[in-house]
């Protein structure tokens, strides 16, 4: 560095100023491509396995030829394994875009939908539904999933109200949710305390996280509230960016962090309930995704969130590859392998902050 | 020129007035410092003028031809505080733009960002983690973050706190300069009272709950209302190369 050089008034190399900002994003770019191709591999894979293993040539040539085809493989990739596929990538991208931006707007490595209750909160909405067995709009299958994105919202309606009252803080924020959590936690207790033995298995399959309960509806909200989601959050990736930098700097910036807060927590709050309502609670996508992402290409919201969404449905569907081919014949709901595979790194998140 | 009127400003936290009826009119082209004992409230009022706090009172701001400026023009760079993020010095300093920022960055904004990296000498650390630099190398680039907005009004709190001598007199020249070259105003809060003298075109000196002095450096630094202020014997002097020097004695006897 020249220190005696103090504003000078030369013109610079603005070659190499665009030379060096290319290189930045050069490396991210490439990464972006790779966990992409990964993710297209591991879906192709996902295809093809379960209890009817299916060749490639299979999946490929059903996918050619539509739900129309009235073949054993068509009806296999078309009514089973797509649905629980599309839903492995709704639900991993939504919970790996909601990590990221909870655990941007808290400053806080280890907030994720999960840790903060939200996911607590549709376990004891769909509980309840399952208790009361009320049925919504005269739906019956409809009520679990409206029940859980209903209790969800209200979750997050009450850690953003309690934190509001107290000034936003994040640190605040994060301590509100492991309140919620536990108080959810404690109702879910309750109602399968009272429920009877068939509908506590009921609540209790719920909350394992399971694919089988994918259907094209539940693919059609969580891919419609992602999407939405992704177009508003991509106004905000710099004052994100920004934020990721420090609250401080943040606000010396012009940044409203208060408001931008509260629109984001708003948005992450919407893709949990959209992506735990159909399939019960998955955890630790949205706390392990975004740590992938960020080891990876760092802070940039641009680059930061798309992979995270990636990471998200990469590990989603590894988690579902897992998920069948562990007990031959038996798909293990999904919930247990990424938990299975959350807590390790959970672990070593801990110990290398430590 | 620009200029900011302050008239009647104060800030209240939890009802109890903290500054009241500070008045100062400042010129586009000098350096203002704002100096006073520990816990007087300079960051305060630097943060109100930056309107990061609420405040009463007015700040305005005019162009030459007496029209109003909006607060956009005004950059605020914070205290020195621990940096986590592993953003790069290059994205940090192009943050300084992030109200105008798009998805794609436009080519200005990266070319505005190499201009003051080059000018700062600091392209070679372009690729370098923020949160890695050293105090002074950290300060500079938070430098260049808050000029390449090309603010009208720089407000800098505390900026050489925690730095070396010769990272103190980089950054204050840093400010001076931009100060004259574009006809900014800029507001610096320092405890170095010598730094004070030798940069400042004009000094705000608070005292609890408000402005005890404003003015020329000669005149707020007169030995007497220091000693009334500090609560401590002082001496100013000149140095043989021409600097005000502000020489601490001993804690007065009412201490």
């Amino acid at each position: 560095m020249d220190n005696t050089a103090v504003l000078k008034s030369s013109k610079a190399n603005y070659q190499e100023g665009q030379n060096i900002y290319n290189r930045i994003n050069k490396r991210r770019r490439a990464i972006f491509f790779i966990v992409l191709c990964s993710l297209i591999v591991a879906t192709l894979i996902d295809l093809m396995v379960g209890p009817a293993w299916l060749k490639i040539g299979d999946v490929i040539s059903a996918l050619r030829f539509g739900p129309e085809a009235e073949t054993i493989n068509s009806a296999i990739v078309w009514s089973v394994r797509l649905p629980m596929t599309f839903t492995c990538l709704c639900v991993g991208a939504s919970l790996g875009m909601a990590g990221t931006q909870m655990q941007t707007i808290l400053a806080n490595p280890l907030a994720s939908p999960y840790t903060l209750g939200i996911s607590a909160a549709a376990g004891f909405g769909a509980a309840l539904s399952f208790l009361t067995g009320f049925p919504f709009l005269g739906i019956s299958w409809l009520s679990v999933p409206i029940s859980a994105f209903l209790m969800s919202l209200l979750a997050s309606l009450a850690i953003y109200g309690l934190g509001k009252a107290k000034g936003m803080h994040a640190r605040t924020m994060v301590l509100f949710g492991i309140v919620i959590t536990f108080f959810f936690q404690a109702l879910q207790s309750l109602v399968q305390f009272r429920a009877s033995p068939e509908v506590a298995q009921q609540i209790v399959f719920w909350m394992f996280g399971s694919l089988l309960k994918s259907t094209w509806t539940g693919v059609f909200v969580s891919s419609s509230i992602f999407l939405i989601a992704s177009i508003v959050l991509s106004r905000y990736v710099w004052q994100l960016t920004s934020l990721s930098a420090g609250e401080e700097r943040a606000r010396s910036l012009g940044i409203n962090t208060d408001r931008l807060r509260l629109k984001v927590f708003i948005i992450s709050a919407f893709l949990t309930a959209g992506a735990v309502a159909f399939v019960g609670t998955i955890g630790f996508i949205g706390l392990v995704a975004p740590h992938c992402a960020r080891m990876l290409v760092g802070e940039d919201q641009r680059f930061l969130t798309p992979l995270s969404a990636l990471f998200g449905v990469l590990l989603m569907v590894t988690a579902s590859v897992i998920a069948k081919i562990v007990i031959p014949g038996v798909v293990l709901p999904i919930g247990i392998v990424t938990s299975l595979v959350g807590v390790p790194f959970l672990l070593y998140l801990i110990v290398r902050r430590t | 020129m620009i200029t900011m009127k302050i008239s009647e400003f104060g800030v209240s936290y939890q009802r109890k007035m903290i500054l009241s009826n500070i008045s100062a009119v400042l010129e586009g082209g000098n350096l203002a410092s704002i100096i006073g004992p520990n816990g007087v409230g300079k960051t305060t009022f630097i943060k109100g003028i930056a309107q990061l706090i609420k405040s009463h009172g007015h700040v305005i701001l005019k162009d030459s031809d007496g029209k109003i400026l909006s607060w956009d023009n005004i950059a605020y760079v914070p205290q020195m505080t621990t940096a986590t993020t592993d953003l790069s010095v290059f994205e940090m300093v192009l943050l300084g733009r992030v109200k105008n920022l798009k998805w794609k960055v436009e080519q200005h904004h990266i070319d505005a960002v190499t201009q003051i990296l080059s000018e700062l000498g600091l392209l070679s650390l372009s690729y370098n983690s923020f949160s890695r630099l050293s105090g002074g190398q950290r300060q500079l680039v938070t430098m260049a973050q808050a000029l390449v907005a090309k603010p009208r009004v720089l407000l800098l709190d505390e900026p050489t706190s925690a730095l070396d001598l010769r990272h103190q007199l980089q950054v204050l020249d840093i400010a001076q300069q931009y100060t004259k070259q574009t006809g900014a105003i800029t507001l610096v809060v320092l405890h170095d009272l010598a730094l004070a003298a030798r940069y400042s075109d004009y000094i705000l000196l608070l005292n609890k709950g408000g402005l005890a002095k404003e003015g020329l450096p000669k005149d707020v630094l007169n030995p007497a209302l220091l000693q009334k202020v500090y609560q401590v014997e002082v001496d100013v002097s000149v140095s043989s190369e021409g600097y005000t020097t502000v020489t601490p004695i001993r804690p007065s006897v009412a201490c």
